[in-house]
This record gives structure tokens, C-alpha cells and sequence, in this order.
């Protein structure tokens, strides 16, 4: 035998029982993967055996025909029916909801929709969730408010969405608090929620507007303009005095009145550029003749973007004519400035003969 | 009694003996067991740190496993999402080019553009493309952050307004990527191959990290193998596997390399590669970085540690992150010679990719990217085709000149091909786990042979191609692209 494996032994062994724990673990593996798979057969099985029992059922509620007799739901039916349910719920509304919540009490599903909040497995409180969401199930609110605090995203805010499902008057007040606060809430749905109660979101911004920090405030302006909230002047004014360019750039999107022209005409010569092209967009909407000189200084800037959207400005003006090089003279002699425009002036056109083409 | 190395050389010092004496008192038994201790060592580092990033993934996968139900709900379009620019560069594509672009044109999206870049093709590519989608000449003049070569024309399809063309001189994909970033509308861009196969709704999967996380600045989806698959209208309609024994190789290969490789990084932002075949990047931070580096064969890894590096640098806060839903589908060769030279490539271009980019190895602020990926993937995918392939090689030469025994033999191969089974199953049941895209039980089974038969040649072979691409890379021999043989049949008019 030679020295090495005399001297090894040690290191040999080590070796050969992670070869063997290898092994093992492969052979775990594989079972467990046999295994996965005959779970997913059998759950498919029964998956296709309760669509094919209860889709009936519930086709014939959504179309407003009563069911002659509504069949027993099965225990081993529960999550699939449960699922499909939710599905459907999420494709209908108004009296096909309500019909389908009345199927859902008859065969009493809101329990099993309460149990599974209970349970331990993130799958099926996410399935309760939507359950008692759509159920409008009240008694399910302290556990709701509860997974709302959570750090589990998804969970957090599929819990807002079925609080607001369950009493909106109630739930608002959370929903536009942490929808500002948790960056780990997607935007869109944040918006999908709170679009729900448009009224009352706009007097609830108005007052949590003027008291949140200031690291807060691009959220907070991001949401409003999705929510298309028309906040009053007052409350924008002194944000646009505002020294973080992200503070006056976001209350730039939200301008919407002429009453704010004078503020946002001091933003034109701000040091950052995103709040010029934020200027040059907000008088697109609210400038009048006089505005004028303001955009073609705008148009004659150092940043591309800021020269593009003030280009957009002057084009988009209903008394400026451009029809002619000397009309574009007439504006500005700049190099950039003339290009820029011409540019916009050329995409104006380009998409008239498109829609003409097409 | 066998001396240490040390003890050798220090008695060695004084006496400047002949190269017979030096000969013969050579420290072979030493070395052997340093040789020894570093294969093994080596070997279980490398297995150990899959096995870590599989466990990560197993975690990741099982979390996301979990949000199904959300996923199967009809998706409802808010307006926010954010609006995709997709790039695709297209280099004498014209059998295929219309094809693509249409079932492209056919993606479940709110908002977004279609831009190909005609790279100077020497075909019919571009009559193709004015002719199959109307395009007329669009007056365009744009910012140009990123330098490219000169474009030629801006054409617009009239029938489809969101799509463009460009026509430029003959650049490269990067280039190509490059100018596409240049006129893109949006702040996010996507860069496509042009023989890539998405799902309707990869668009919207592989965006939802961006509309979760403000600091999430690029996404990779996963590539998964197109061979054996249905396509109708350029959408994948039912998922196969491939007879042919390369690509049966390549999907167990895939399966590791994305799920469990590229998702255990994700979830620590370790991702150094986003697949050049589809990945979603901000255009804000990529122009900042300069674009694609147009001098490099792995243009798509090297951007993405460019990214790291330089968001590192700056202390801001970002997240690179995987989408691990098969949501790209792509041909993979079938042949020795195109799949030989595509490793070679790919070998070439992780070696450009870091060595471009050596600053964020060990830098104070590198954080996981600098500290671990980036060691990880220096030591184990780039050296390690010349480490592994050279500890077999030394582990046969020492069992056959009698310098370590049958059984230190035979455990070293046990350990090697054993660990590398196991990572080869890990990979086949986290797909099992979170996707079971593979229906039928003979597909299993099938996978199950090609896992056992991969660590028997096709890693050693593998490895072979890595260490030639290694060596190409050193010498700095002028690298290809090459041409693939297509054989996919959806690859025509459809």
C-alpha cells in the first residue's frame, strides 16, 4: 500500500462518507421527487374532478340562474373549490359576486376559508384571505388587521385588500397610511385598492399630506398622481418652495391649476434638471400666452429632456403657429432649440400619417 | 518518517547540490498530500457553496411557490406599470426575423415598444421587415448617451405604432443593444434575441420585481430549453423534451445553472449575470455605466458586474434579481461542434466579464457581489475547468505510477461524481418543486437518466471547452460568434 493512503486515512475516510451522505441525500432526493410528482397527480386529479362537478354550479350562479340543487362539498374538495371560486370572483362583479357568495355560504365555505387564516401554512392564509375578502367576512378582521402589521408583504397587503372588501369606511384610514409608509407594497396595487374609495382618499391625502416626512413625500406624491388626486393649492404651494428636488418634482406632477403658475415659473431655473423637465410638463397644462418667453428658455437648456418637454409645450399651445421656418425663427435662433423642435414638430406629423396609413 | 515540504527545503538551503541530488530527494509523498488536500478541499468548497446556494433557492422557491394563488387570478392592468422598451438585435435574421417580431408584437403587456436593430445584415433582413410590417421613414433625432456606430435610418411600421426600426452599420450585438438603449421611450429596456420564444406573459412577469422594489435595476428571467417543444405562432404551446442526447444534457444543465444557481444568488444580490437572451434592465443606471461594452464577447454578464461595481461605488442602494419562472425559451444546439464552440464563448466572456472588473473583487463597499459572487465565480466557474480537469488528470497519473492507492482513487471519483449527482437531482426537484413543467412521468424519468449520465462524461467534456475558451482567452486569440445550426421548424412564416 503506498504512504499516501497509509498517512490518509483520515482524510480518506472524511472523503468517503461525504461520498456516502451524498449518495444518501441523491437517493432522498429522488424519492422525494417521486413522491412530489404522485402528490401532484393525485391533487390534479381531484383538482379536475371538482371543476368538473362545481363549474356548472357556478357558471349557472354567475348567470343569474338559481341552481336546482347545490351538491355537498367534499372535504378532499375544500382547496380546490375554494380556488376556483376565488377565480371566478376575481373575473366578476356586482350580482355574479353576490351569487357566487351566496353558493359559497350554501355549502359553507366561509368556515373553511376562516380555518385556513389559522393554519400555519403561508399558501392557505393567503387563500382564507381572499376567501374572507370576498365574503366580506367581519368576523375575520382582528385576524385580518393582524397579518397587516406583518412584514410578510404579500400577506400585509392582500389583508388591507380584504379589510377594504369587508368595511372600506374602516379600512381607508390604514390603507392610505401604509400605502405611503411601506415601500414594500407594490404601487400599482396600492392603487388597485385605494381606486376603490376615491373620495375619500382625496380628503385623507389632504390632511396626512402637510404632517408626513419628507422621505415619504415622492411615495405620497407618486400615489396621488395615480389616483389622480387633485390636491388644493394650499397644500401644494409650499412644497414646491421645498428644497429637495425629489419634494418639488413630485408637487410639480400634481399641478394642475394656473393658480400655481407663479411657483412653478420659479422652478424653471432650478439647479436640477429632472425639476426643470417637471416645470416644462406642468406648463404644458397650465400655461397661458405669457408663459411664452418662460418655455423657449426652457427650449434653449442644457438637458435634452428639458429641451424635448418644452419643445412639447410650445407645439402643444393652441396660439402658437409653427407651419413655417420663419414662425420656428421667430421663437428661437438656437441651434438646439430650433432642432428640438422640429424634432417634436416631425413626431407631431409622423403620428398624424401613421393614423392616416393605418 | 515522510518530511514535510518545509522540513526539506530548510535542510535543502545550505547545500546548493546538483539537480541529481535535488532529483532525489524530491518531496513526492508531500506533494502528493498537498495535491491531495487541495483537490479535496476544492471539491467540497465547490459542492458545499452549491449546496448553500440551493438551499437559498429552496427557500426563495418554496416562498414563491406559495403567492400561486395569487398568480393564477386574471391579471388586471392598473396603467402603472412601468412602460418596456424591447430590443431586439437582429444580425441576418431574415428567414426568422418576421416571425419573431410578430408573435413579439402578440406579448400580454400594458405598454410597451418593439425596436429592432438591423445590424448591418448582409441578407434580406430588412426588406423583410419594411415589407412584412409596412415601415416608413421616421424622422428621428435623439440623445445619444452610449456611442454607437452610425445609424442609418429610423424606420416606423404603420401598421403596428410600437414598433421601430433601425438600420445601422454592422456593430455587434452590444452595439446593436446600444443604439436600441438610445432610442428607447421608456425607462426600461429589454434585450431579446431575435430567435428567443417568450411567453405572452413574460413581459409582466419578469417587470413584477421593479413594481415591488424601487432599488430593483435589472431582472433575468430563466432561459429554459425550446428543442422537443410545440411552438404555434411563435408561442410555446406544449412543453417536451428533446430526443437528441446533447440537448437532453443542456435542460438538466439549464435546470441547475438557473434554478438553483442564479435563484440562490438572487436572494442574497449576488446575481452577476442577467442571460443576454432575455433580461430587463432601468435604463437610467445602464446608460450611466456607459451601455454595453461593445469589445466583449459576454457583453451581458459584463454589464451586470459593471452594474455592481459601479452602484457599489456610489453606496446606492440596489437590487439585481432573478425571475425564476420559465419565461424564455430558447434552441439549444443539438450538435458537438455548435454547442463545443458555444462554450468556448461563454467561457471567454465570464473571463472578460471579471477581469474587466477586477476593482470589485474584495472592495471595502463590494458587499455580497464583491465578497463572495465574485471570488466564487473567479475561483470555481472560470479556474475551475482548469482545476478539475487537471485533479483528474493527477488523480489517475498518481493511481497509475502507484502513488496513492485504489481506494484514494476510488473515493476521489466517488466524491466527484457523487457530489455531482446530487447537485444535478437538487436541480431536478426544485423544478419539480415550483414549476413541474415537464408533465409526464416518462419526461422524469428521462431527466433522471440524463442526471445520473451527465457527471459520466458530458461535465468532464464540458469542462474540456471551459479550459480551451480559458486558454483562448489568455491568448487573446480573436473571438466569434459563429453560426448556429437552427433546426427549430418554427422558425419560418407562420
Amino acid at each position: 500500500m503506498s504512504a499516501f493512503s497509509i498517512l490518509s486515512d483520515p482524510i480518506l475516510l472524511a472523503a468517503f462518507w461525504s461520498g456516502v451522505v451524498a449518495v444518501l441525500l441523491t437517493l432522498l432526493l429522488a424519492i422525494q421527487i417521486m413522491v412530489m410528482r404522485s402528490a401532484l397527480s393525485r391533487r390534479r386529479r381531484w383538482e379536475r374532478a371538482t371543476i368538473g362537478k362545481w363549474m356548472p354550479v357556478m357558471a349557472a350562479a354567475i348567470a343569474g340562474e338559481e341552481p336546482s340543487v347545490v351538491p355537498t362539498l367534499l372535504r378532499r374538495e375544500r382547496l380546490h373549490f375554494l380556488r376556483l371560486w376565488i377565480h371566478l370572483q376575481a373575473s366578476v362583479r356586482g350580482e355574479a359576486g353576490e351569487s357566487l357568495n351566496q353558493i359559497a355560504f350554501d355549502v359553507k365555505v366561509a368556515e373553511v376559508a376562516r380555518s385556513y387564516l389559522q393554519r400555519r401554512n403561508r399558501a392557505l392564509q393567503l387563500l382564507g384571505i381572499l376567501g374572507v375578502g370576498y365574503l366580506r367576512d367581519r368576523s375575520a378582521w382582528s385576524i385580518l388587521v393582524g397579518f397587516m402589521y406583518s412584514t410578510d408583504s404579500t400577506k400585509s397587503i392582500q389583508s388591507l385588500w380584504a379589510m377594504m372588501n369587508i368595511d372600506p369606511d374602516t379600512a381607508v384610514v390604514d390603507a392610505v397610511r401604509f400605502g405611503i409608509e411601506r415601500d414594500d407594497w407594490a404601487l400599482p396595487m396600492v392603487v388597485e385598492i385605494l381606486g376603490t374609495q376615491p373620495i375619500a382618499c382625496q380628503l385623507l391625502f389632504a390632511d396626512v399630506l402637510p404632517t408626513i416626512t419628507e422621505e415619504r413625500l415622492p411615495r405620497a406624491f407618486a400615489l396621488a398622481e395615480a389616483l389622480r388626486i387633485a390636491l388644493p393649492d394650499e397644500i401644494l404651494l409650499p412644497l414646491l418652495r421645498r428644497e429637495q428636488p425629489e419634494v418639488v418634482l413630485g408637487a410639480l406632477r400634481l399641478v394642475t391649476t394656473p393658480v400655481l403658475a407663479p411657483a412653478v415659473r420659479a422652478c424653471a431655473k432650478h439647479a436640477d434638471w429632472r425639476v426643470r423637465v417637471q416645470t416644462a410638463r406642468a406648463l404644458s397644462r397650465i400655461a397661458t400666452r405669457s408663459d411664452l418667453p418662460l418655455l423657449i428658455v426652457l427650449l434653449e437648456d442644457a438637458s435634452w429632456w428639458v429641451r424635448y418637454r418644452a419643445a412639447q409645450a410650445i407645439v402643444g399651445m393652441p396660439f402658437v403657429r409653427l407651419d413655417l421656418p420663419e414662425q420656428i425663427d421667430a421663437i428661437t435662433t438656437d441651434r438646439y432649440g430650433r432642432e428640438m423642435l422640429q424634432l417634436v414638430i416631425a413626431e407631431h406629423s409622423d403620428l398624424r400619417h401613421l393614423r392616416q396609413a393605418s | 518518517m515522510q518530511r514535510s515540504v518545509f522540513e526539506y527545503l530548510h535542510q535543502l538551503l545550505p547545500d546548493q547540490g546538483s539537480v541529481h541530488v535535488l532529483l532525489e530527494s524530491f518531496p513526492r509523498d508531500a506533494v502528493i498530500q498537498a495535491t491531495t488536500w487541495f483537490i479535496l478541499i476544492y471539491f467540497i468548497l465547490l459542492n458545499v457553496g452549491y449546496l448553500t446556494l440551493n438551499l437559498l433557492s429552496l427557500i426563495a422557491l418554496h416562498r414563491r411557490s406559495q403567492e400561486r394563488v395569487l398568480e393564477e387570478l386574471p391579471q388586471v392592468y392598473s396603467g402603472l406599470e412601468l412602460p418596456i422598451t424591447v430590443i431586439v438585435p437582429a444580425f441576418n435574421e431574415g428567414s426568422n426575423i418576421a416571425s419573431s417580431i410578430r408573435s413579439m408584437l402578440q406579448l400580454s403587456y400594458a405598454e410597451f415598444e418593439i425596436i429592432v436593430v438591423n445590424d448591418g445584415s448582409t441578407d434580406n433582413t430588412l426588406e423583410v421587415l419594411k415589407k412584412e410590417f409596412v415601415l416608413v421613414p421616421f424622422n428621428k433625432s435623439y440623445s445619444c448617451p452610449i456611442q454607437t456606430k452610425p445609424v442609418q435610418s429610423f424606420l416606423q411600421s404603420a401598421s403596428h405604432p410600437n414598433l421601430r426600426v433601425i438600420d445601422k452599420a454592422n456593430g455587434g450585438k452590444a452595439d446593436s443593444l446600444n443604439a436600441g438603449i438610445n432610442a428607447a421611450r421608456y425607462p426600461l429596456f429589454c434585450g431579446v434575441d431575435a430567435d428567443s420564444i417568450l411567453q405572452r406573459d413574460s413581459l409582466h412577469r419578469v417587470v413584477r420585481p421593479f413594481l415591488e422594489d424601487v432599488t430593483v435595476i435589472a431582472t433575468g428571467g430563466t432561459v429554459r430549453v425550446a428543442n422537443g417543444c410545440e411552438i404555434t405562432g411563435g408561442f410555446l404551446t406544449k412543453v417536451g423534451l428533446p430526443t437528441n442526447p446533447w440537448a437532453l444534457f443542456q435542460v438538466v444543465e439549464y435546470l441547475r445553472a438557473f434554478l438553483f444557481g442564479r435563484m440562490g444568488w438572487s436572494v442574497i444580490n449576488g446575481v452577476l449575470i442577467v442571460s443576454g437572451a432575455f433580461g430587463v434592465f432601468r435604463k437610467g443606471p445602464v446608460v450611466e455605466a456607459g451601455g454595453y461594452r461593445a469589445n466583449t464577447i459576454g457583453e451581458d454578464m459584463e454589464l451586470v458586474v459593471r452594474l455592481h461595481r459601479l452602484m457599489r461605488k456610489r453606496r446606492q442602494a440596489y437590487r439585481i434579481v432573478f425571475v425564476p419562472e420559465p419565461i424564455c425559451w430558447t434552441e439549444a444546439p443539438e450538435d458537438y461542434r455548435t454547442l463545443r464552440n458555444q462554450r468556448i464563448r461563454w467561457q471567454r466572456g465570464l473571463a472578460e466579464s471579471l477581469t474587466s472588473n477586477w476593482s470589485l473583487m474584495f472592495s471595502l463597499r463590494g458587499g455580497v457581489a464583491g465578497w463572495l459572487a465574485f471570488p466564487f465565480m473567479l475561483l470555481f466557474e472560470l479556474l475551475g475547468p482548469l482545476i478539475e480537469l487537471s485533479g483528474y488528470i493527477f488523480m489517475a497519473i498518481a493511481f497509475a505510477a502507484g502513488w496513492i492507492s485504489w481506494q484514494a482513487f476510488g473515493v476521489f471519483l466517488f466524491v466527484a461524481i457523487g457530489l455531482g449527482i446530487l447537485l444535478s437531482v437538487s436541480g431536478l426537484m426544485l423544478e419539480e418543486m415550483a414549476f413541474h413543467i415537464y408533465p409526464k412521468w416518462r419526461h422524469l424519468a428521462w431527466l433522471a437518466l440524463f442526471v445520473l449520465l451527465e457527471n459520466f462524461g458530458y461535465r468532464q467534456l464540458n469542462s474540456y471547452w471551459r479550459l480551451v475558451g480559458l486558454y483562448r482567452w489568455a491568448r487573446q486569440k480573436e473571438a466569434t460568434w459563429g453560426t448556429m445550426k437552427r433546426k427549430g421548424a418554427w422558425q419560418g412564416d407562420t
